[in-house]
């Protein structure tokens, strides 16, 4: 056993089932972020095939312009079109937050569940591994990993994935270590059902169910976290999009022209605030009875 | 003589505008014994929390409500705080739950005077507690709940509730956590007090023993009231004798022929924690194929190690297991277990849960569709075939849930079902189904051992049955 539990699994939603989707469209806070996520979804998928203008060209006669009908939200110091920079960034900024969390939830479900069936050395190992990663705080061991890598989008995604994975196993492990007792675990083990079946079909769905709950959960934690390192320059790379670089951008100008901030920081907040109501929701409607 | 407590059209309301409880109407006379029973989500705790003012905030409670001649109707806080330990006591499920863990028991009980304002000795306490049986209390109520076993913390619980001596106790579910004869002794403790009880309860026969009057809840509302006996002799709604269908007899035994016994534990001892808690001192257990047997014993008393051990997922520190050649190969035996909803895989249609037995390598290979149709059948042989069979298990009620589970125990024909508490989550029509698929599984020549802490579905389901006390096992208590 490990030092700590710190992330029981009856702090994770548990009656979980094939009406989940309808009850989440049912919760107002759950529809309402849907309909954000989804249109934020929209735009990006519609920003990788088209934007209004090309989102890299710079346009220097066009430099700073207000909102206008044909630049919705102004223009950038060079020129280029606001609107369709943040259409482009939409892809990365949210793409990337999935990513992550996808690696994470993947590594951490795999080591998780992993250390917890196989138990002994195995356990000791991998706990080990995600004890050292968790005893450094996450923004702590991005910057450090972000400062052997050097900045790069591909460099921030991987430090953040080394800084998350810890948690996401430690959950794997403790609710697969409980799946284990479950009374239909026993019954098929006594029914004489091989242990790779017990695996496959009873403990593995639950956990990933769960962990992938808790995923969901942090979705709009993780692309504010990415917004922020390309903020400070450590992820994405001019000249290309990101709705936390493209708010770096406009600080600059924002004596000149504060509506330049509007764009990147609105799809920014309504992309956190979506994921934040689904993830409200969630819990709502996946835990009834607690507060 | 005015009667303590009169509901008149009684309606509960939730915040969602749910009603749990609709239009009830009951008066309760001094000194008499009320019983509501009723299935799970009758409404029975939410009446039980209207009478004693604890519903949840936004909830409306309409109607007539007097308590001791007061019209308890939009009664705020303070007038409910006085009303509560003068006029009316609470008695609630669980007495563990009831109490803070980490003061100790006389201080619970000192707390029913203490939060009117008035003075109480330890010697009054202790004299309280031990006039509702419990010994040497004044030692004893010193120590701390966890140390006190479920009957002797309900009764220090009725004292609390009795303190001010109310004229009117409500007593929620007050013995379930209780086995049958605890229960009864707990229920004589509180009836011992001069108080009107309401006592509310899922178990039928328990109420029609001892209370005066019961009333039978049916989907929020009181469908029929009268004397025991009445409600015996001529039920009149459909829902009273579904519940009294729990009393009938089990379908008679056919008289299992003696065979070689499949299961013969001698003198086996178990241990834990590298030797340190013996769970087990002696124990002998004997069982072939098509009988029953029980095995009974309070909490604590190696039960459900017993069960491990037959099970063959433990072994013992000590003594001899003999397994007969059927009990040998994987799938032979097969548990039934107290968490119903627990027992089945969460995410799977509840007919994928009752093929899994046949899908076992060394099964004859079928085809999907052959174990789906074998799992439909076992549905409609527990007297389910009106439920989905893609249901997942939430969406199932427990006591379906164990008949569900019960059909994956039975299907692949296992030498031995293993019932560790079968019942114990159950209300009384649902146990008895559950009584009367074990011994169907019995007669079609499987061997059944349950244990359970209620010792009358036990003698009424088994053949035999063993009492564990202390680790070792007591004489047989029926048949043979």
């Amino acid at each position: 056993m490990s030092a700590l539990d710190i992330t029981r699994p009856d702090t994770v939603p548990q009656a979980v089932d094939r009406r989940l989707p309808r009850q989440l469209w049912r919760h107002p806070s759950g529809r309402a972020g849907l309909l954000i996520g989804l249109a934020l979804l929209l735009c990006a998928a519609i920003g990788c095939v088209w934007t209004p203008h090309a989102p890299d060209v710079p346009n220097y006669a066009n430099a700073l312009k207000a909102p206008s009908l044909a630049h919705p939200f102004g223009t950038d110091a060079t020129g280029r079109d606001m609107l369709s920079r943040v259409m482009d960034g939409a892809h990365r900024s949210i793409g990337a937050a999935v990513l992550v969390l996808g690696a994470v939830f993947a590594i951490g479900l795999v080591a998780g569940t992993l250390a917890g069936l196989a138990g002994g050395l195995t356990d000791s190992v991998v706990m080990r591994i995600a004890d050292i990663a968790m005893t450094l705080p996450g923004l702590v061991l991005a910057f450090a990993v972000l400062g052997l890598l050097g900045p790069g989008f591909v460099n921030l995604l991987i430090a953040l994935i080394i800084a998350d994975w810890a948690w996401y196993a430690r959950l794997a492990r403790s609710l697969s270590l409980d799946a284990r007792k479950r009374p239909h675990v026993i019954a098929a083990r006594m029914a004489g059902i091989p242990r790779w079946r017990i695996i496959l079909g009873h403990i593995l769905p639950g956990v990933a169910l769960r962990v992938g709950l808790v995923a969901t959960l942090a979705l709009g934690g993780m692309i504010g976290a990415i917004s922020g390192f390309s903020f400070l320059g450590l992820g994405v790379q001019p000249p290309a999009a990101e709705w936390g670089a493209l708010l770096a951008e406009s600080r600059l100008f924002f004596a000149l022209a504060p509506w330049l901030l509007i764009a990147p920081a609105g799809f920014i907040f309504l992309s956190v605030l979506s994921a934040n109501l689904v993830g409200n929701a969630l819990r709502d409607v996946a835990s009834p009875g607690e507060a | 003589m005015h009667p303590v407590l009169t509901c008149k059209g009684l309606t509960v309301t939730y915040p969602g505008g749910m009603t749990p409880v609709r239009e009830i109407c009951f008066c309760v006379k001094p000194g008499e014994c009320f019983a509501l029973v009723g299935a799970s989500g009758a409404g029975k705790s939410t009446i039980a929390k209207a009478l004693v003012g604890l519903h949840r905030r936004g909830t409306t409670v309409t109607g007539a409500l007097r308590i001791g001649g007061r019209d308890m109707i939009g009664a705020n806080r303070s007038l409910w705080q006085s009303v509560r330990g003068r006029q009316v006591g609470f008695v609630a499920q669980n007495p563990w739950a009831a109490c803070d863990p980490l003061r100790p028991v006389r201080d619970h009980v000192a707390e029913a005077w203490r939060c009117h304002g008035l003075p109480v000795s330890w010697q009054t306490i202790a004299a309280r507690l031990e006039t509702l049986g419990v010994a040497s209390a004044g030692a004893r109520m010193g120590q701390h709940p966890h140390t006190w076993s479920g009957g002797m913390l309900q009764r220090a619980s009725i004292a609390a509730a009795g303190a001010l001596v109310p004229p009117l106790l409500i007593a929620d579910e007050p013995t379930s956590a209780l086995d049958t004869d605890r229960a009864r002794s707990v229920l004589a403790a509180l009836r011992s007090l001069d108080s009107a009880v309401v006592l509310i309860s899922h178990d039928i026969e328990l109420v029609l023993r001892s209370a005066d009057r019961v009333g039978i809840l049916h989907d929020g509302r009181l469908v029929e009231h009268g004397t025991p006996r009445l409600l015996r002799s001529a039920p009149k709604h459909a829902e009273t004798r579904r519940l009294l269908a729990a009393l009938a007899p089990l379908p008679p035994r056919s008289n299992p022929a003696r065979t070689k016994p499949l299961l013969r534990m001698a003198k086996v001892c178990a241990r834990y924690d590298k030797g340190r808690v013996t769970a087990l001192v002696a124990a002998d257990l004997e069982i072939g194929a098509g009988q029953i047997v029980g095995v009974q014993g309070p909490s604590g008393c190696g039960k459900s190690t017993l069960l491990r051990l037959a099970m063959g997922i433990e072994r013992p520190a000590g003594g001899t297991i003999r397994r007969s050649q059927a009990l040998r190969r994987p799938g032979a035996i097969l548990p039934v277990f107290q968490d119903p909803v627990g027992s089945l895989v969460p995410h799977w249609p509840i007919w994928r849960s009752i093929c899994e037995p046949l899908t076992a390598p060394g099964r004859p290979r079928q085809s999907f569709d052959r174990h789906r149709e074998h799992a439909y059948a076992a549905l409609a042989r527990v007297g389910l075939g009106a439920v989905d069979p893609q249901a997942r298990p939430s969406e199932l009620s427990v006591g379906q849930c164990q008949r569900v589970a019960l059909a994956r125990a039975t299907i692949a024909s296992p030498a031995m079902i293993v019932a560790d508490e079968p019942t114990s989550a159950l209300d009384s029509p649902s146990t008895w189904l559950v009584s009367k698929l074990l011994r169907d599984a019995a007669e079609r020549g499987t061997a059944v051992l349950v244990v359970s802490h209620d010792s009358t579905f036990l003698h009424r389901l088994a053949d035999r049955v063993i009492t564990l006390e202390a680790g070792r096992t007591l004489a047989a208590a029926k048949g043979d």
